[in-house]
């Protein structure tokens, strides 16, 4: 595909790539990016914090590199931003909250050191919900994150700002994290590719820790090939975080070139996740379905076992590990919390030790039951990600009124029940709704298939135009 | 069931959390949610599990 002549609207590996052979300049590149964050940020709110300084040494240090020879890392010259949540020495990582607004970590996370190492920009910090509680992108500390393409709807959170920047292509790439959807929600909302991999692929060292059961990490990215070379950076087994995997990685870029998905069974749940979709929702799925089905995937309908109670028993866990971390400052200021986060942490006060362990207990019997059953017949599962349409930042701005926990279970419904399960999960843009807004589904799979799920959906963006799809910029 | 008035007072006097009333049935809503669930996700006894062998499920179950 021909590269446009904004810089601004290539891919991320067409700008790497293109960084690498000298075409354009990491300099130039991250000053076509700042000069868009300019037109976006009024609009948006996607940043917390700029860091264009630094972001321009970082790019004239690889432009240094270049013209001496030095080998250059698979990110070279592209400038990301992240979730405000992960640690750099003596920089800002606000977590989206008032009682961290100053805070300035005294380490560095491994995910950030390795994208440095391979390279990459630093742009700042995003916004998100705060403590990465929330699926809306609501913020009441740092002003609401906005969709760029309807300001007036919500981003999806909690990784709000990731999804919004990577959407108005002020990023090439942004690292979220996803507790029970809060990488694939924001994906879904901007029409991007995010992914929430299996639980321990990617170190969590030096991340904002919410519950340290389902926490995972995850980019957002304009393409799947895009995803699947930055989420090969940050990936892998890491001494400084135990819960880490030692396996191997597969190669996730080498499983998006000429992807085939000849035979591949893709199963789609009867019940639930096809329950309550509104009906433009639905035909974006049927659509989708169509395309993997024409591109010589199998659609096999499966049953699998009904994801409600282990939503239950997550939220148990989430409650309880989340009010363990917080409760220092629940106790002693209440008041800096906003009010639906703290209604939502004070909860896990109530969880006794035997009721949080019998959750977590009964969790190697409910992955193998759930795995055993649901890819019998099939090898990755397709569900919608948000299964109604995005809804405006008016109609779902909750606080902690009566039915707020509803509405939070209803947008994260089709999301929340693989992190329980630790299984990877895949966003995949799919067209746009009826009210405008990015459709997109998901693709889940067995433990560490990772690389299956980028196969699939690079051989449907392959199909499909709509990656190449970006919001106009504003005027 | 769990009793609400009993919840509010272990809040407040026994977790030093000063939650009211609405924060009790939140967490007792949630409690009974769990506890029904598991009941019917894993009767019976959990002798013989323990959550680290979540990693072992997801290594035999993983991806070839």
């Amino acid at each position: 595909m021909p590269k446009a002549s904004d810089p601004t609207l290539w891919s991320l590996t067409d700008a790497a790539d293109a960084v690498a052979a000298g075409q354009i300049s990491a300099r130039e590149l991250t000053e076509a990016c700042l000069a868009r964050i300019d037109a976006w940020q009024p609009v948006t709110n996607a940043f917390i914090h700029l860091e264009a300084e630094l972001a321009l040494q970082m790019a004239n240090a690889t432009d240094v590199a270049r013209t001496r020879g030095q080998a250059l890392g698979p990110l070279a010259g592209v400038p990301l931003a992240h979730k405000d949540m992960f640690y750099r020495a003596g920089m800002l990582a606000t977590c989206g909250s008032k009682i961290r607004r100053d805070f300035r970590p005294d380490h560095t996370a491994t995910v950030m050191k390795r994208l440095d190492a391979a390279g990459a920009v630093y742009l700042g910090g995003l916004n998100m919900s705060e403590f990465a509680l929330g699926p809306t992108g609501h913020n009441e500390h740092w002003g609401h994150c906005r969709n760029p393409w309807n300001p007036a709807h919500i981003t999806g959170g909690s990784s709000s700002g990731s999804g919004s920047s990577t959407g108005a292509r002020m990023v090439f790439g942004a690292l979220g994290s996803d507790t029970g959807g809060s990488v694939r929600l924001p994906a879904g909302a901007n029409g991007v590719v995010g992914i929430k991999p299996t639980s321990g692929r990617v170190s969590r060292y030096g991340a904002m820790g919410l519950s340290f059961t389902h926490d995972t990490i995850g980019p957002l990215t304009r393409t799947v090939r895009d995803n699947a070379r930055m989420f090969a950076v940050v990936a892998g087994a890491d001494p400084n975080d135990a819960t880490c995997s030692t396996r191997p990685l597969p190669d996730y870029e080498a499983a998006c070139q000429n992807p085939s998905i000849k035979g591949l069974r893709i199963g789609v749940p009867e019940t639930y996740y096809r329950a309550s979709m509104d009906a433009s929702v639905e035909a974006a799925m049927s659509q989708s379905l169509k395309v993997l089905e024409e591109l010589g995937a199998v659609i096999v309908p499966v049953d699998i076992p009904n994801p409600e109670p282990n939503t239950d028993l997550a939220n148990l866990i989430t409650a309880s590990e989340s009010a363990t971390l917080h409760g220092h400052w629940l106790r002693t200021r209440p008041q800096d919390y906003s009010a639906q986060p703290r209604a939502r942490l004070e909860a896990g006060f109530a969880v006794s030790a035997i009721d949080y362990l019998s959750a977590l207990q009964a969790r190697p019997r409910l992955i193998r039951e759930f795995c055993q059953a649901a890819f019998k017949d099939c090898d990755v599962l397709h569900t919608p990600t948000f299964d109604m349409e995005v809804p405006s930042i008016e109609e779902s701005n909750m606080g902690d009124r009566q039915g707020f926990a509803a509405v939070i279970a209803r947008i994260s419904r089709c999301t929340r029940p693989f992190n329980y399960l630790s299984l990877p999960g895949l966003n995949v843009p799919a067209g746009f709704t009826a009210n405008g807004l990015p459709a997109s589904f998901q693709l889940v799979g067995r433990p560490y298939a990772e690389a299956t799920l980028y196969r699939a959906a690079a051989a449907y963006e392959d199909a499909t135009d709509f990656a190449a799809r970006a919001p106009a910029l504003p005027q | 069931m769990i009793d609400r008035d009993q919840m509010q007072a272990w809040l407040v006097e026994g977790q030093a959390y000063p939650g009211g009333a609405e924060s009790a049935n939140r967490a007792v809503r949630m409690l009974e949610r769990a506890k029904a669930s598991l009941e019917r996700l894993a009767p019976g006894s959990l002798f013989d599990t323990e959550p680290s062998q979540a990693a072992v499920v997801m290594e035999a179950e993983g991806d070839a």
